[in-house]
């Protein structure tokens, strides 16, 4: 064998196993192996479902007498740790207690930008699921372009066999569209078989801009100069910090016309800067009115204006109220925030 | 924005779509070409010819995980390009990775066919599933991403020696596995 089919053979290796290793999670080093006898293409999890929204359903055993519909909002209640919290961003619908066949809404929430609504969709057979790992197709407002609709967790969590109900999440762009402005989506199985529409309005995303009582004076680790957090945009379902710094134009500026040399150590402050934002999001909590708190996962991107850098942040959570907001723990430091 | 979006850019065939990939995803992209290639130019190229890639194929593809599609495509195009460069000076980082890998896959092996690169790869997989986190991911950062070890170490704020040693010790056990499993002689 040349090295260049050993060097194709590592390159074949699953994509949960890439996506995990893009960034370093410290809180995953913990966490036991998974062992498993043969891997199978089916039995992989919809890794990149974004950190923002993996579905852990089936957290808990709520089958005795609740039908799937029930069962599976409850899970998600549980498992986005939204149990006895309130979150406007979030909505969750009635439904009916019996299994029923075609397309259940279960969920929605506004991500502001865009709208994720979870739904339950049945009947979807074995073989369906055997076919491709997201069966469910959709389309919105009549389009004629079709995309799979993401399953939510892995097949033996998402899928009820007794009932052969799926439970998928679909999302889509809200530019240009206001709240309760009604969006029809259709859903079909593997491209052929209608399984009919379902009208949602666009729900409410939850926001409110809050500054700190004094600005949080950090130190960026690579040019030891002043990053200031003058405050954050709070939505339902993440945070936009706001930070100030004169570097933002090193990290975030086009540089492709920097030497070999330049290119590299540019590489790699941006990865000391990513790495040491992260940190800081994860040593940081938001306290409510109740007294309870909630964390940050790390972030997705940063969207800049100026020396203005503004990570987009998930909570650990799928969604907060934002109007509980009280204070800001940062570096064992409290902050009220206005 | 969120890798969804993105996609759907790219469904409504969007140029806003490359730009938001390279602004989410291009200094992955550039780092994993990066460490296969040496000059920048071709590195640029890479990413360019990578944004290519993503812009032809989807749709009708529709990736689960974005940032393993774009870095996938981005090692492949590195490596083609790497290959195809008769006048290539020896890139010690890309090299001495698969000098690695070779201690453990060993070149007398055979694969003549699709289908037992395909189970190799299958078994290394199932091998991967067996480690832990932390050893799992020194492993994919330095033979899938090519990363050196002191930029691991950097990573998981570790020590460069230990990286160094973790790294034999897996690919000892790799060999070993491969070994039970039947793949090696």
């Amino acid at each position: 064998m040349t090295r260049e089919q050993l060097w194709d053979i590592i390159g074949n290796i699953d994509d949960r196993f890439i996506a995990e290793a893009a960034q370093y999670d410290p809180k995953q080093r913990s966490r036991s192996p998974e062992r498993i006898g043969v891997m199978s293409k089916k039995r992989l999890i919809t890794f990149a479902l974004a950190a923002a929204l993996i579905l852990a359903l089936g957290v808990t055993a709520y089958a005795i007498g609740m039908g799937i519909h029930r069962q599976r909002q409850a899970e998600m209640r549980e498992s986005f740790g939204m149990e006895g919290s309130s979150a406007p961003a979030y909505e969750e619908y009635d439904v009916p207690e019996e299994n029923t066949s075609g397309v259940t809404l279960l969920s929605a929430i506004n991500n502001g930008g865009s709208q994720r609504i979870i739904v339950n969709v049945a009947p979807v057979t074995r073989d369906d699921l055997a076919l491709t790992q997201h069966p469910v197709m959709f389309s919105i407002n009549g389009g004629q372009t079709w995309e799979q609709a993401m399953t939510a967790g892995d097949e033996n969590s998402a899928y009820d066999a007794e009932s052969q109900t799926l439970t998928v999440s679909v999302m889509f762009g809200t530019d240009g569209k206001q709240p309760g402005e009604e969006i029809t989506v259709l859903f079909n199985i593997n491209g052929s078989l209608d399984l009919g529409s379902l009208v949602v309005k666009i729900t409410d995303p939850d926001t409110r801009l809050v500054q700190l009582s004094e600005p949080i004076v950090l130190t960026n680790p690579v040019t030891e100069k002043p990053v200031t957090l003058i405050g954050m945009e709070l939505r339902g379902n993440q945070a936009i910090w706001m930070l100030e710094t004169e570097d933002a134009a090193y990290f975030y500026s086009d540089h492709s016309s920097d030497s070999e040399a330049d290119a590299k150590l540019r590489q790699d402050n941006i990865v000391t800067w990513i790495n040491w934002l992260d940190e800081q999001f994860r040593a940081t909590k938001l306290y409510f009115a109740d007294g309870s708190s909630c964390s940050f996962n790390g972030h997705e991107f940063s969207d800049v204006d100026g020396n203005l850098v503004r990570p987009h942040v998930d909570y650990d959570r799928l969604a907060i109220d934002v109007s509980q907001v009280v204070s800001i723990e940062m570096n064992g430091q409290t902050y009220k925030i206005r | 924005m969120e890798d969804r979006q993105i996609i759907n850019l790219f469904y409504e065939r969007s140029e806003q779509a490359i730009e938001e990939l390279d602004r989410k995803y291009g200094a992955a992209v550039r780092k994993t070409a990066a460490n296969i290639l040496r000059r920048t130019q071709d590195v640029e190229e890479c990413t360019n010819d990578t944004w290519l890639g993503v812009w032809n194929t989807i749709p009708p593809q529709n990736p689960n995980s974005l940032i393993s599609y774009v870095c996938r495509i981005a090692r492949n195009l590195a490596s083609v390009k790497y290959r195809s460069n008769t006048a290539r000076k020896r890139n010690g980082q890309y090299d001495l990775v698969l000098d690695e890998l070779a201690e453990c896959i060993p070149s007398t092996v055979d694969v003549e066919s699709e289908l037992e690169a395909k189970e190799l790869s299958a078994a290394v997989n199932r091998f991967l599933d067996t480690l832990g986190y932390e050893d799992r991911f020194c492993f994919v950062r330095r033979y899938w991403y090519a990363d050196s070890v002191s930029e691991i170490a950097e990573q998981i704020n570790g020590n460069s020696r230990r990286i160094s040693v973790r790294l034999f010790r897996t690919r000892e056990r790799l060999y070993r596995y491969l070994k039970e499993e039947g793949l090696l002689e």
